[in-house]
């Protein structure tokens, strides 16, 4: 058993609940602290603080309190009363078996009654987020643990897909950063595909490539991922003129498939009906359906293919419609919104020139790089644009990543490097309503299977469909103040009702509870300062307390990548 | 004239003393005493403190010139002093075979006719450092919370820079012995506080 300090002793509890500790007079214990107490001579209970109450032994005291002077009597009636009549008490969710040796295990057994209870300290820790020496990222210090880290294994974090979630100006964007900062310069270290993750970021506001417009203390920017690690990850954009990137996105007419229209509903350019007119359009008039339809009346092909050619009346887009079997409302409808889309400067009419947009950025992700796909200032903004190409593009990624394992057949020398694909507003994306036809709902329910998994960024949880949201493995929770997110969040978990109660108390900067897939409990922690100087790859781990510039550097990444 | 006093009736729980006549200055209530005859130190605390005429049938009547002090009166008329006695009633509080002391009660009463002397400092504080020592007191038929609050009063300046300290842990005691009656806590708190 640690020498660390006794705070208390156990006075109650249910291991499927929570353990009530007593604390003792003149100590306090802070939410989202760990605390341990022995379960026998080798084996100490780790839990977190989950609440803390004020008791009272019996009624009197609270019934006729002390009065509130400040003469000797008051006075000593008060001090006598603390800590005897009234006195703090914390419920602790008990999560981890803590051996001296040997792995630790989920809580199966509580400790007796007056059991000694103390902080947690950093040897209870370490044994408890143990990394060994696979490389890992540090998640910052325990609230109030300011000499403690804790690391979250960076392969756990990615082996599944994992979310960051808070309300605006929280916190998101600083956190992942760090996370794809590490994950990054952990990928340019390692020798092997097996070792590498590599992400395609949708950075909907120009975050995550070259400066991130930092809005904590001291304001100013931070460099972002492109000035860390500049041979490691390259930036597209959809905005002609930006500077620092290394390609265009441009999107063809004809790449854009009845599919891709589907997740545009919830921006209310198509209705379900115009989008299920696409899927007849688009089969009867092949790739340049879009194009056709653009047209202010229908083009001869179109009139052939539609049997239009009669001569009884001139031909229209309502005969079309009404000779193709659709409403022409819907047809309307989605003529009205493809105009809407092609009016953007990334869409050009006719040609595929996104496919060698698509073929350049999976050669750079197979290649080991990363790549950051900037909205900027004009489309950053732009909902239906953001989504149209996150989708786009996600969606052929994935089916070249899917046609890449299949031909790896089992063959880990042969398989892509693991993607991580980076979205914001998720729950646009995969609310209940679109989850089933946007690729990002797909991508999070087949889990690593084809190598790709998810970081979603989002202040709406709660918005996101269940079934997607249950396999986000790991969550980083900072502020939310809808109790319908914080339930989402949470729901599932064991000891959710402290949970709830944790995620109540953060703060709204530089707090976040963490949990889930990748950690054996949850924790809250204050992640890392993202400061003016702080070096590529700095929450980068080999182990806890070991950056990545005191590790020994692997082979150098060129040789292989 | 023996100013101390002797044990003259004992029990276990409590006993009283007597001393060989009136005096002015007697132990005071809530003073802890030790009676150091017998196989252990018993200590008590004075629950009550009576002076009047030895021979009950015989009250002392009311003498003396108008101004007079008590002292002046008493001095004109000495044979009054030999007819009275002053009598204190003690609750046992602790005793010590050896040098351990206990918060529990003696194992036997202590002898009839024995010395009751005050304890010392260093007998104060390690009856009443902790406490445990008012649990008797709570329980003795002869204490009230005046002779509980005095005891804790007068034990305070044997811990001197320690003495409000003392009083807050002798309060918590209280506070969990009596943690049903909180109106009692408060009356005895008050009259402890300095």
């Amino acid at each position: 058993m640690s020498t660390s300090e006794q705070i208390g002793v156990v006075v109650g509890g249910s291991l499927t609940k929570s353990l009530e500790v007593r604390l003792d007079a003149g100590h306090s214990a802070q939410l989202g602290q760990y605390v341990m107490t022995p379960l026998d001579d080798e084996t100490r209970l780790l839990g977190m603080v989950t609440d803390v109450l004020l008791q009272s032994a019996e009624s009197g005291p609270t019934a006729w309190p002390p009065p509130a002077g400040d003469d000797p009597g008051s006075r000593l009636l008060r001090e006598v009363l603390l800590d005897t009549g009234v006195y703090t008490a914390i419920e602790v969710n008990p999560y981890l078996e803590v051996r001296a040796a040997g792995e630790s295990t989920r809580a199966r057994r509580l400790p007796r009654h007056f059991a000694r209870v103390a902080l947690a300290d950093q040897d209870a820790l370490d044994r408890a987020f143990d990394t060994g020496d696979r490389p890992a990222i540090s998640l910052g210090t325990p609230l109030g643990m300011a000499d403690i880290q804790v690391a979250v294994d960076l392969e756990r974090l990615f082996e599944r897909s994992a979310g960051i979630f808070g309300k605006s100006g929280t916190g998101k964007t600083v956190l992942a950063l760090q996370i794809l900062d590490a994950m990054v310069a952990n990928s340019a270290r390692s020798a092997t595909n097996r070792d590498r993750n590599v992400a395609l970021i949708f950075d909907m506001h120009n975050d995550y490539g070259w400066g991130l417009k930092f809005q904590g203390d001291g304001g100013g920017e931070r460099r972002s991922l492109k000035q860390r690690h500049p041979s490691d990850v390259s930036v597209y954009s959809l905005d002609a003129n930006a500077p620092n990137v290394d390609g265009l996105v441009v999107i063809g007419t004809r790449d854009i498939e009845p599919e891709d229209l589907a997740i545009l509903q919830s921006t209310a350019y198509f209705t379900s009906l115009a989008v299920e007119a696409s899927y007849e359009l688009r089969s009867r008039f092949g790739r340049d359906w879009i194009d056709e339809l653009m047209a202010d009346d229908p083009s001869p092909a179109v009139i052939r293919r539609c049997s239009l050619d009669d001569g009884e009346e001139a031909a229209s887009w309502a005969r079309v419609a009404n000779k193709i079997g659709i409403a022409s409302g819907s047809l309307d409808s989605l003529r009205r919104g493809l105009r809407r889309i092609v009016r953007r400067e990334f869409v050009q009419s006719g040609g595929n020139q996104f496919n060698q947009v698509i073929d350049h950025i999976v050669q750079t992700l197979q290649g080991g790089k990363s790549v950051v796909i900037q909205f900027g200032a004009r489309h950053g903004s732009d909902l239906t644009s953001y989504m149209l190409v996150a989708n786009m593009l996600s969606r052929r990624i994935w089916e070249e990543y899917r046609a890449a394992m299949e031909k790896a057949a089992g063959d880990v020398s042969k398989e892509p490097d693991r993607l991580v694909i980076v979205i914001e507003e998720a729950h646009k994306f995969i609310d209940r309503a679109l989850a089933g036809q946007s690729i990002f709902g797909q991508i999070a329910r087949e889990l690593r299977k084809y190598n790709v998994t998810l970081l979603v960024i989002d202040q709406r949880p709660s918005q996101i469909d269940p079934e997607v949201l249950s396999q986000i493995g790991t969550r980083f929770c900072l502020q939310l103040d809808s109790e319908a997110d914080v339930e989402a969040l949470v729901s599932g978990m064991s000891g959710r009702a402290g949970l709830r109660q944790v995620i109540a108390s953060l703060e709204s900067k530089q707090q976040a509870l963490v949990f889930g897939h990748a950690l054996p409990m949850p924790v809250v922690v204050r992640p890392p300062d993202l400061t003016r100087d702080s070096a590529p790859g700095a929450s980068l781990r080999t182990r806890l307390g070991a950056t990545e510039a005191q590790s020994a550097p692997a082979t150098p990444r060129g040789l292989y990548g | 004239m023996n100013a101390t006093p002797r044990v003259v009736e004992a029990g276990l729980r409590d006993f009283q003393c007597a001393y060989e006549t009136y005096v002015e200055d007697p132990f005071r209530l809530g003073q802890l005493v030790a009676v150091r005859e017998g196989p252990a130190v018993t200590f008590g605390v004075v629950a009550d403190i009576q002076s009047g005429a030895e021979d009950p049938s015989r009250p002392l009547q009311s003498q003396g010139e108008p101004g007079q002090t008590a002292a002046e009166v008493m001095a004109e008329n000495p044979h009054i002093r030999p007819l009275l006695r002053t009598r204190l009633i003690v609750a046992c509080c602790g005793h010590a075979e050896g040098e351990t002391p206990r918060s529990a009660l003696p194992p036997m009463p202590p002898p009839l006719l024995a010395l009751v002397e005050p304890a010392t400092v260093a007998e104060t504080i390690r009856i009443t450092s902790d406490g445990a020592f008012l649990a008797l007191l709570v329980d003795s038929s002869v204490c009230d919370d005046a002779v509980i609050a005095a005891a804790i009063r007068n034990a305070a300046p044997a811990f001197a820079a320690g003495a409000y300290d003392f009083s807050v842990r002798a309060g918590k005691e209280l506070a969990r012995l009596l943690k049903a009656e909180p109106s009692r806590l408060t009356s005895i708190l008050r009259g402890v506080a300095p």
